[in-house]
Order: structure tokens, then C-alpha cells, then sequence
């Protein structure tokens, strides 16, 4: 298929990549070189432990993916194996099984899996809680638990602010714990410097998501993945801001020259649920058909908070972003990170609003279809995704499902795959591939 | 004399167009036991629990994946035949995801007049939590107050939570009962006093729970001597299964399972504040897996309840795919064995295959015999 579009390659994904493994393998070497090792679920508001001094955090989710990406299926099957053997049965989160197995082990992609001085984690979806109830129950150094469930399910983003105080009263009481339990002083200058850095990188990354509705679109899925994860792992540091503002001038550029991801792109779709990491050729197979898989509402969906919501309550994309709100002072820098907390919470679990959200982003992205995981791997991302589908393809969008387990390629069915992609592709216009 | 108890499980559905139509009253179903009852039963509602209808069914597939547990599933399909027509709202508080994707189900499929989704702490021993659920059980009943058009007053409240915790407390008298050797009482028949308690108007069925225990102890055919064994899981709706696993040869003296004791192990301790009172009663209830992560409180409770009652053995009822309970049972199994207390996990799905029930049961009994002699 011929190009339409000139396309050049990204300079910032190199920097997503290397800040990636830095964060990951620095989780190795921290302790050697003075800072403190915490580790944890991903979305824990890492931010509140920047008072205490400087730390690696090693963050669930990501050394999973680095099992399976970097590790191989060799290292992810035994990780897998060893959860197995001790009882834990194979329906329970793929991340977790890895990770679990990784710990048990004490093996990582790069080396032994490090030890740490503390375990900070956030029970939100059901399986964050007892992930790492066991985890601290491991390693029997001091722990943390607070609680980002977000409390309703209206089909708005609203939020009561009773439940944003619970929020923000369980963050205080953490920083008095750390004090506490470390004996140190707390740095509120520095806690309030990463909140205002997580603040920024989540606008440029909101800035990053409206240019994509560019035709053609400056990134496509892989592009997404480096940035995405880096505004949910390390928001708060000063070059996570730097990186994110490099890209939204790079994604700026792309956009002015028409400077496509996607060369051939003719076809532009969304994908729901996470990506199949020992599979991502998935995604090489659709893009070579012309289709650029522009991302999906668990990527998109972090831009909010830092934009303003519908009088209603209900979700439009909004541009330009509102950078207003950048915390003035570590108070507000709490409010926002729990605002965030709440909203990501929120899109993912009530159905209704999700369904929302994507059908105006489906929209205003200019979308033709939407690409469903279903994946046995992770139930939190799953609720509603068979309503959102229903909801969509009432409406006449064209969808695919795809049903697998993000981390465990043991269910992963390749040529079922390929007929649903086919089928799909064909439904939105797409020419057939001549073999 | 267990008659009654039977019949509300088994016409669950009469009953409660029955009493719609004797009190003029509205019915709510709530989807899971952390919704806070009294606060309906204050409002002149009834509360009852939505169950499964355990048949085959091909209603909810298309609505909820087949990665979530069946009876999540089943309660919505027993909503999607029509069977619950005559509730006048649905209520589910923040318990497991499952539930939360069958009430949205709900939601948009049945739409109702009422319905009302809670806020819970997930992190029910955090020092934060009954502030939390206190701002929530209010916001509950202020819009309970706006749908029904009447204003709790704590009278109304106060009668409630006296007629729940009478309840609770004749239930633990029943529990009580259980621990001669041999109970007076089975436990498929203790299974049907507590699901219909479930959903049944609670002063009915205290009166007709003291006239039980009144006649219990001059029964004429108490079950026979068996192996006494703990039945541990989250939910149960079918007598069948019970008398199943009594017939292979046990006993189920007690259980820890949210259709049964965990529903109403402990009570409203009374405090000024009403709504901070019934708050603090589902707090500090026997935990459901997922809220036990700060302390684990669940894991000594189970033990306690296994020693009290002088089992035998503990058997699992683990619903396919329930992942709260599914991260519970190694170190449930670990800490029992560790205790001299062997256990085995016998899985439920929507229907029931009998035979395999039966001879898993009897080869674990067999077991137990052994591990006695
Ligand atoms: S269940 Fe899903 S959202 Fe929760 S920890 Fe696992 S992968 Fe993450
Ligand atoms: S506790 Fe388990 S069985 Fe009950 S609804 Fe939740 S997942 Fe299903």
C-alpha cells in the first residue's frame, strides 16, 4: 500500500525507552547508591514519598511487562509455575502471578529481585490490596496501605468531597507515618516540587492526546506505551517533565508537516484493554494494513484532571489544556494528585461514563472502529467492557473482541485473532492483504 | 418446624410479592451483606438479597465475561428473566468487582425507580474508614429519604437496628446449638433459617426463629453422629448442596460464608449517632477477603470458629472464578494444616454436578477418618 504521508522517526520514544529502564533496573543498584528502595503498585501517589529523601520505586505493573518482555516466556512460565505450586489458582491478575512468581523466585529480567526498605501500595481495583498484602507479608519491612477506590458509579465524573477527603486524610496520615516510622525529617518543599511535576507531565501528556486527533496521527500505539507508563510511574521528576514537554514539541512538529506514524495511515482505530506484551505483533499486523491504532481510554484517560470537566459532569475533550491548576502550594499538590487518583478509578470501573468518554473520543479522534480485549488477565480493566461494546455498537460503531491474558501466553490464540482482525479490518473498508 | 425457613428459600419470590401486597411496603434488592439494611428497614422497606437461580442459563453472557464468577452471572440472570419484577430498587455497595459489574448490569438493563450504589471502604480497620462510611451511610439514607418521602427519625432507626440485632441474636443462639455432638440441628436446615433471614422481613422471622429455638431441643430426629466438619466460601444459595455434602456422611456444624454467618456474626453496638452506629457494624463485621488486607483478621476468626465448634476438617466452597476468596485459601489451608485441621476445595459452579460433589466429599471425609484414627 502506498505511503500518504511523510513520516520521521521519534525522537523522544528513545528517551521514553531509556527512562523506562533506568527507573526498572535502578530498582538494582538504589540501595548501593544511597537512596531508599520503595516498592509498590504502580499508580501509589509516589509523589508523597519525595519528602523523605531520594528513592527508586519499583512499581508492579511495569516489572511484570519487563518479565515478559525482557525476561522472555521462559522466565514468565516459571514465574507463573512457582504462584501455581503454592496454591494461588491461575484466574487471579496475570500481573500479579508474574510478579509473585518473580519474588518468589528472587529473579528479575536484569538480576536477583532487589530488596527493599519499604512497601507503599494503593487498594483500588480488588486484587492491588492482597497483591501486596502478601508482598509485605514477604519481605517484613515496613508498610503502607492507603485506599483510591473511587465510591460511585453515576455515569458522571463527579466526585463527592467526602471522598476526595479520604483521600487526601489517608496521604497525610502516610507522610506522618514515614516521619514516624524512618525518623527523618519531611521536605514539604520537595513534596510540593513533584507534585507540580506530576501536574505538568500529565498536561503535556494531555496536550500529547489532543494533537493525536491530528489526521495523519503524529503516534501511533507503540509510540504511546513509554509515555503513558512514564505519567503513571515517575510524573513527579524533574525529567519525566522534561521528556514530556520534548515530546508535545516533537508531537507539535509532526503535526504542522504532516508527519505521520503511520505512513499509509487510512484507517484509524482505538484499542480497549491493555496490549498482549508477548504478542505485540498484533499490532505490527494492523498497522501495516494502513490502520493506526491511535490508543484507548485507559490511555487517554489521564489527561482529564488537568483540563476541566463538562458542567454536567460528563467528559469532552477539551483543548487547549487548562494549566491553571499547576499546585502553588503542597496542599493543592495532594488535592490534584487525589483528583487524579479518583478519576482514573472512575473512568475505568463505571460503565456508563467509560462508555461515554469513548464514544466522544471515538468521535472527535475520528475513529471508524474500536478493538475490545477482553483479557482473563486483569478483571478491574474488564468491568463493563462487555457493555461498553454492546452500548458503542448500538450506536453503529464497528468493534472487534479479542479475548486473552495480557502477561500468560498460554491462552493466547493467534489464528482466532488474525479471522477477528480480518473480519474487522474488512468491516471498516480495509482492502484485504494480498498475501 | 423448619418448614417455614425452607419455603421463603424456596418461593423467595412469593414472599415478597406477598408481603408488598399485606404492607403496601416497597422492596429493594441489594447484591451484596455490606449494604446496610437497617437503613431501608427504617424507611418501611424490605431488603432482600438477590440470589441466582442455579439453572442453566444463557441470559447474562453477553452482558458479564465468563472470567467472572457464576454467581455474579446468575443474579443478574435471575433479573434479566423477569424473576425479581416486582422490586422497586436495587442497592449494591462498593464489595467485589464482579458484584459491581452485575448491579451496572442491572442498572442499565432493568431500569428501576430506586437504585442506589454505596461507597465502602475497601480498608475497613484504617482509622480513617468510619468517617468515610459514615459521610456514605448518610448520603444513603438522605436519598432514601428523598425517594420514599419519609424522614428517618431515630425511632425509626432505633426499631430497625433492635429488630436486626434481634435476629442476629437468635442466629447465634441457633450457632450455639450446633456445637453438641450431635447438633440438634443439620446444617442444611441452619443454611435455610439464615437465607431466608436473608430475605425475609427480619421481625417475621425472629418470631418465627424463637418459636424454633424453643422447640429445638425436644426434637425427636436430630441428625445422627457424623464427621463434624467447617464449611468455608462466599456464597451459598442451595439447601441442595448442603444436604449433598450432609448425605456423603458430615455434619456442617458452623461456616464462615456471607450467606451465612459472616451476614450476621456481629451487631449494631448503639451509639448517639445511629447512622455512625449501623457504619461501624458493617466496619467491624467479619470481614469478606478483600477487606481483610490491614490486619488478618480473617484467618484467626476461621481458626477460632473451626476450634469452637470442634471440626473436623474444612471444606472450601470456592464459586469458580471468585478471586476475593481465591487469594485467601493458601493461607487459610496453610494456617489450618498448621493447626492440625485438614481442608479440601470443592468448586460451585452455576448447576451443580452432583456425583462429582458426592464422591469429592466422601473421599475427603474418608480422609478425615483416617487422619482421626
Ligand atoms: S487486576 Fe488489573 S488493574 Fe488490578 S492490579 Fe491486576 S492488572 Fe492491575
Ligand atoms: S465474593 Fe466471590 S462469589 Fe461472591 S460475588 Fe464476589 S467474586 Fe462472586
Amino acid at each position: 500500500m502506498s505511503d500518504l504521508y511523510k513520516t520521521e522517526r521519534l525522537e523522544a520514544y528513545d528517551w521514553g525507552k531509556e527512562l523506562r529502564l533506568k527507573h526498572l533496573k535502578g530498582t538494582g543498584t538504589a540501595r548501593d547508591e544511597g537512596r531508599f528502595l520503595a516498592i509498590g503498585n504502580m499508580n501509589f501517589p509516589k509523589e508523597l514519598l519525595i519528602g523523605l529523601g531520594d528513592f527508586e520505586y519499583l512499581a508492579g505493573e511495569p516489572w511484570s511487562v519487563s518479565i515478559n518482555h525482557e525476561g522472555g516466556p521462559e522466565l514468565t512460565a516459571q514465574c507463573l509455575e512457582e504462584v501455581e505450586k503454592r496454591g494461588y489458582s491461575r484466574d487471579l491478575c496475570g500481573y500479579m502471578r508474574v510478579y509473585w512468581g518473580s519474588m518468589f523466585l528472587g529473579r528479575g529480567a536484569w538480576g536477583p529481585f532487589p530488596t527493599p526498605d519499604l512497601v507503599t501500595f494503593q487498594a483500588d481495583c480488588d486484587s492491588r490490596g492482597k497483591w501486596y498484602q502478601k508482598v509485605s507479608e514477604h519481605w517484613g519491612v515496613p508498610w503502607y496501605c492507603v485506599e483510591g477506590t473511587h465510591h460511585s458509579v453515576d455515569g458522571t465524573t463527579k466526585t463527592k468531597e467526602h471522598a476526595l477527603q479520604y483521600l487526601l486524610d489517608q496521604y497525610t496520615d502516610f507522610i506522618e507515618w514515614l516521619k514516624v516510622t524512618f525518623h527523618k525529617e519531611y521536605d514539604y518543599g520537595k513534596l510540593l516540587e513533584g507534585t507540580a511535576n506530576a501536574f505538568r507531565s500529565r498536561a503535556y501528556w494531555g496536550e500529547v492526546v489532543q494533537l493525536q486527533r491530528a489526521i495523519p496521527g503524529p503516534l501511533d500505539y507503540k509510540l504511546l506505551l513509554p509515555f503513558y507508563m512514564a505519567i503513571e510511574y515517575y510524573a513527579y521528576e524533574d525529567e519525566c517533565v522534561a521528556m514530556m514537554k520534548a515530546l508535545r514539541d516533537e508531537v507539535k512538529y509532526r503535526v504542522e508537516n504532516q508527519i505521520a506514524a503511520v505512513p499509509n495511515e487510512r484507517f484509524r482505530v482505538f484499542h480497549e484493554g491493555l496490549a498482549p506484551w508477548y504478542a505485540l505483533y498484533l499490532f505490527t499486523y494492523i498497522r501495516q494494513r494502513g490502520v493506526n491504532i491511535l490508543g484507548g481510554s485507559h490511555n487517554y484517560n489521564f489527561l482529564l484532571p488537568v483540563q476541566k470537566p463538562t458542567e454536567d459532569g460528563s467528559f469532552a475533550p477539551e483543548d487547549p489544556v487548562n494549566w491553571d491548576g499547576v499546585p502553588k502550594t503542597w496542599q493543592e499538590g495532594i488535592r490534584f494528585r487525589a483528583m487524579h487518583q479518583l478519576y482514573v478509578e472512575k473512568v475505568i470501573s463505571d460503565t456508563r461514563l467509560r462508555t461515554n468518554v469513548l464514544r466522544v473520543s471515538q468521535q472527535a479522534w475520528k475513529a471508524q472502529g474500536i478493538i475490545f480485549m477482553y483479557d482473563r488477565g486483569c478483571e478491574f480493566f474488564n468491568i463493563g467492557q462487555t457493555e461498553v461494546k454492546a452500548a458503542l455498537q448500538k450506536e453503529g460503531v464497528t468493534t472487534m473482541v479479542y479475548e486473552t491474558n495480557r502477561v500468560d501466553s498460554a491462552e493466547w490464540a493467534w489464528p482466532q485473532v488474525q479471522d477477528a482482525c480480518d473480519s474487522f479490518l474488512e468491516s471498516i473498508g480495509v482492502p484485504q492483504m494480498v498475501s | 418446624m423448619l418448614e417455614y425457613f425452607v419455603d421463603i428459600v424456596e418461593h423467595r419470590h412469593e414472599y415478597a410479592r406477598d408481603w408488598k401486597e399485606r404492607t403496601g411496603g416497597k422492596v429493594i434488592g441489594f447484591f451484596c451483606t455490606y449494604v446496610p439494611e437497617e437503613i431501608m428497614y427504617a424507611a418501611g422497606i424490605l431488603p432482600v438479597r438477590i440470589l441466582g437461580g442455579m439453572e442453566p442459563q444463557d441470559y447474562s453472557e453477553s452482558h458479564i465475561l465468563g472470567m467472572y464468577c457464576p454467581f455474579c452471572r446468575d443474579c443478574l440472570a435471575e433479573g434479566l428473566k423477569g424473576r425479581y419484577d416486582y422490586l422497586d430498587g436495587v442497592v449494591q455497595t462498593r464489595s467485589c468487582q464482579h458484584m459491581l459489574q452485575a448491579f451496572q448490569s442491572w442498572t442499565i438493563h432493568i431500569p428501576l425507580p430506586y437504585s442506589y450504589f454505596m461507597g465502602m471502604p475497601s480498608l475497613v480497620q484504617a482509622d480513617r474508614a468510619p468517617t468515610f462510611m459514615r459521610a456514605e451511610t448518610g448520603d444513603f439514607a438522605r436519598s432514601l429519604e428523598a425517594w420514599t418521602g419519609k424522614t428517618l427519625r431515630d425511632e425509626d432507626l432505633d426499631r430497625a437496628i433492635e429488630t436486626y440485632n434481634t435476629n442476629r441474636r437468635l442466629l447465634r443462639k441457633l450457632y450455639e446449638l450446633r456445637k453438641a455432638d450431635p447438633p440438634i440441628i443439620s446444617g442444611t436446615e441452619v443454611a435455610a433459617v439464615v437465607l431466608s433471614s436473608c430475605i425475609s422481613d427480619k421481625a417475621e422471622h425472629s418470631r418465627k426463629l424463637e418459636e424454633l429455638l424453643e422447640a429445638l431441643p425436644r426434637r425427636s430426629d436430630p441428625p445422627s453422629s457424623a464427621t463434624r466438619i467447617m464449611v468455608v466460601g462466599s456464597e451459598n444459595q442451595s439447601l441442595e448442596l448442603f444436604r449433598l455434602i450432609e448425605d456423603a456422611g458430615a455434619n456442617i456444624v458452623v461456616d464462615e460464608m456471607c450467606t451465612g454467618s459472616r451476614y450476621f456474626w456481629n451487631e449494631v453496638v448503639p451509639q448517639e449517632d445511629r447512622l455512625s452506629a449501623i457504619a461501624q457494624r458493617y466496619l467491624d463485621r467479619p470481614p469478606c477477603p478483600l477487606k481483610d488486607v490491614l490486619e488478618r483478621k480473617r484467618l484467626e476468626h476461621v481458626l477460632n470458629m473451626a476450634r469452637d465448634f470442634n471440626v473436623a476438617g474444612v471444606l472450601f466452597l470456592q464459586q469458580k472464578f471468585c478471586t476475593p476468596h481465591e487469594f485467601d485459601i493458601p493461607a487459610l489451608a496453610e494456617l489450618l494444616k498448621e493447626n492440625a485441621i485438614p481442608t479440601y476445595a470443592l468448586e460451585l459452579d452455576v448447576t451443580m454436578h452432583e456425583g462429582s460433589i458426592r464422591t469429592r466429599t466422601e473421599a475427603f471425609l474418608e480422609m478425615l477418618q483416617l487422619e482421626l484414627v
